[in-house]
């Protein structure tokens, strides 16, 4: 590449290269992506607009995946449907990063009493099963594709800021730090730019295996009808919808059933790849 | 008057097993244009003493009674703010490890330039550059923009204490404590460092207070050494009457501990350092010395022999 890598970069990409979890999952997320981002393109429908003289019918050429109770194209929907896991994800991982990452790092910096009384707040968001927490927000801040967010965000926090403040921690003794203080730094100019860039290589790992769990929280949440809502293509409030046709439409969920599937896969599958890679405690 | 002044210093570390006695009253002073060693085993404070002196003490130490004058000013009752000014700017510091002393998400010009326009607000990068450019030829660094282009693990440790050094003497700081800075380099890198210093402190008449547990850098550096045992001063000279009349048991043993080439025999130090976590009352080397009294059992005062600084039983009636 022309880019211009230092060496250590290039051998992390060889060794993410060769690893057979990392090879796998990157380009199931990589079409994830992509189709989310080019959905409109690729759709030959409209998938919110249904042609209730077409409902309910099995994959043809004309719809490849068939169609709902509504005459709705599900290849539409499922493709639509990437675009809406993408950016609940994302943006959700993102808030729970934005918010995990200041919370971790007050707690860590200051140390002493305030560490203590922050990550008592932490263990007890961390004793609930993550599911449950995203249920609570979930049925707190109502339905909709922004509480959805919300609600990844929530219930990702904790783990974020437990693994920034353990992170923020081991880098505050390092000496780096310490010559800082000793030039005259002030304590915010220490926090973000000494002690936070150095923190955030086990951020990045879990953020990426999170946002597989968080496509399937949301999916979860929208199926229970807490989440996102019809008629917003959404693979888990389309396998909620499919539930009355279970026999006589099954194009209706499993079609966006594989999707939810694979691409869950995908992500773990890269994560696995990253953890194995950039952990420096796992030898090959 | 001294340039820096320390008096009657005590720190205590609050630590799970109880209190620990890092530093016992212990007072030392600093004139303008000399080079001072602090001397003394690991765990004999001096690096407590580094610490305290620029308020970089861990949250769990606590000052229990004592003076820092710098310049007439008392340190510890200055706000953190004014001391953010200090430090860097008038006191600088260098460190043991120099490999892990530099931030490696910084270049090097991001670090110094950033060192130089946060004590001089109207400055521009460009000056701030050309003063980091200036510094690294100072410490001998060949090509000096290159190195500033370099990320810190692009570096020999060497290198890095050099660029360490450069940056510390950035805005000219009346005082430098160097806090075992040639300990981690081997041993042709340590002698350039130290003719570094030594260099470098007579050009611009700076203060130096040169922490090791080395006697014979010391030596080779200082215009006189402090000897630090157990958290107090035990003795204080010119460095070159230290070596020519031995005062202190503890200094003598330490000379002694040092392999020559004709000896070819090691003899350590009989006996440890004593448990920090109990306030000693006596002289705390009393178990380890050849001259042992009665009266060691009583904190032994300040005497003066000849000039010279020294805590010890032993020179009583000299002192009077």
């Amino acid at each position: 590449m022309v880019l211009n890598m230092s060496p250590q970069t290039r051998l992390l990409l060889r060794k993410l290269w060769r690893n057979r979890s990392f090879k796998i999952g990157f380009p199931i997320v990589l079409a994830f992506i992509i189709l989310g981002l080019i959905a409109p393109l690729i759709t030959p429908y409209n998938p919110v607009k249904g042609n209730l003289s077409e409902a309910l019918q099995p994959p043809s050429s004309k719809h490849w995946f068939g169609t709902d109770q509504l005459g709705r194209d599900i290849f539409s929907r499922t493709i639509y449907g990437a675009r809406i896991s993408l950016i609940v994800a994302f943006a959700g991982i993102l808030l729970a990063v934005i918010a995990g990452v200041l919370y971790g790092a007050a707690s860590g910096y200051a140390g002493c009493n305030v560490d203590e009384a922050l990550m008592r707040i932490i263990d007890i968001l961390l004793a609930f099963p993550d599911i449950l927490l995203a249920i609570l927000v979930a049925a707190i801040v109502g339905p909709g594709l922004l509480n959805v967010i919300i609600a990844v965000g929530a219930y990702n926090f904790p783990q974020f800021a437990r693994i920034t403040r353990g992170a923020v921690l081991a880098v505050k003794e390092l000496e780096y730090v310490e010559a800082a203080e000793a030039i005259g730094e002030s304590s915010f100019s220490i926090l973000f730019r000494y002690i936070l860039p150095n923190s955030m290589y086990p951020v990045v790992v879990h953020g990426t295996l999170r946002t597989g769990a968080s496509i399937l929280t949301a999916a979860a949440l929208s199926f229970l009808g807490l989440g996102v809502q019809s008629p917003t293509p959404e693979w888990g409030a389309m396998i909620n919808e499919a539930m009355k046709y279970l026999d006589i439409a099954p194009q209706m969920w499993i079609f966006p059933g594989i999707f939810l599937t694979v691409t869950v896969l995908g992500f773990n599958l890269m994560g696995d790849g990253l953890n194995d890679v950039l952990n420096p405690k796992i030898k090959e | 008057m001294p340039l820096l002044e320390v008096r009657g210093f005590s720190v205590t570390y609050r630590t799970d097993e109880g209190e620990v006695y890092a530093l016992d009253n212990a007072s030392l002073s600093v004139e303008k244009g000399e080079i001072v060693s602090l001397v003394g085993e690991s765990g004999s404070g001096k690096s407590t003493m580094a610490h305290a002196i620029m308020r970089l003490l861990t949250p769990y130490a606590r000052i229990d009674n004592g003076e820092v004058l710098f310049k007439d000013r008392n340190l510890l009752a200055l706000s953190e703010d004014e001391m953010n000014k200090i430090r860097g700017d008038e006191i600088s510091m260098i460190f043991q490890e120099p490999n892990t002393a530099l931030n490696p998400v910084f270049k090097i010009k991001d670090f110094m330039t950033d060192v130089y326009i946060t004590h001089n607000p109207g400055a521009t990068k460009k000056e701030a550059l050309e003063r980091a450019v200036q510094l690294l030829r100072e410490v001998r660094i060949p090509s000096p923009e290159k190195v500033l282009d370099r990320y810190p693990h692009e570096l020999s440790g060497g290198m890095k204490q050099r660029v360490l050094i450069a940056t510390s003497l950035l805005n000219n700081p009346d005082l430098l404590i160097a806090d075992e800075p040639t300990s981690a380099l081997d041993v042709s890198v340590q002698a350039q460092i130290i003719a570094l210093l030594r260099r470098l402190q007579e050009k611009n008449n700076m203060s130096v207070l040169f922490i090791t547990h080395n006697l014979a850098v010391a030596a080779q550096i200082s215009d006189r050494i402090i000897v630090m045992y157990a958290g107090r001063i035990m003795e204080d000279a010119p460095v070159e009457d230290i070596f020519a009349r031995l005062l202190h048991p503890y200094t003598k043993m330490l000379l002694e501990a040092i392999p020559s080439l004709e000896s070819r025999e090691l003899k350590p130090l009989p006996g440890t350092i004593p448990d920090l976590r109990e306030k000693i009352s006596g002289c705390p080397f009393m178990d380890r010395c050849p001259y042992k009294m009665d009266k060691c059992r009583e904190r032994p005062p300040e005497k003066r022999v000849d000039g010279r600084r020294v805590y010890c039983w032993l020179y009583e009636e000299e002192g009077a």
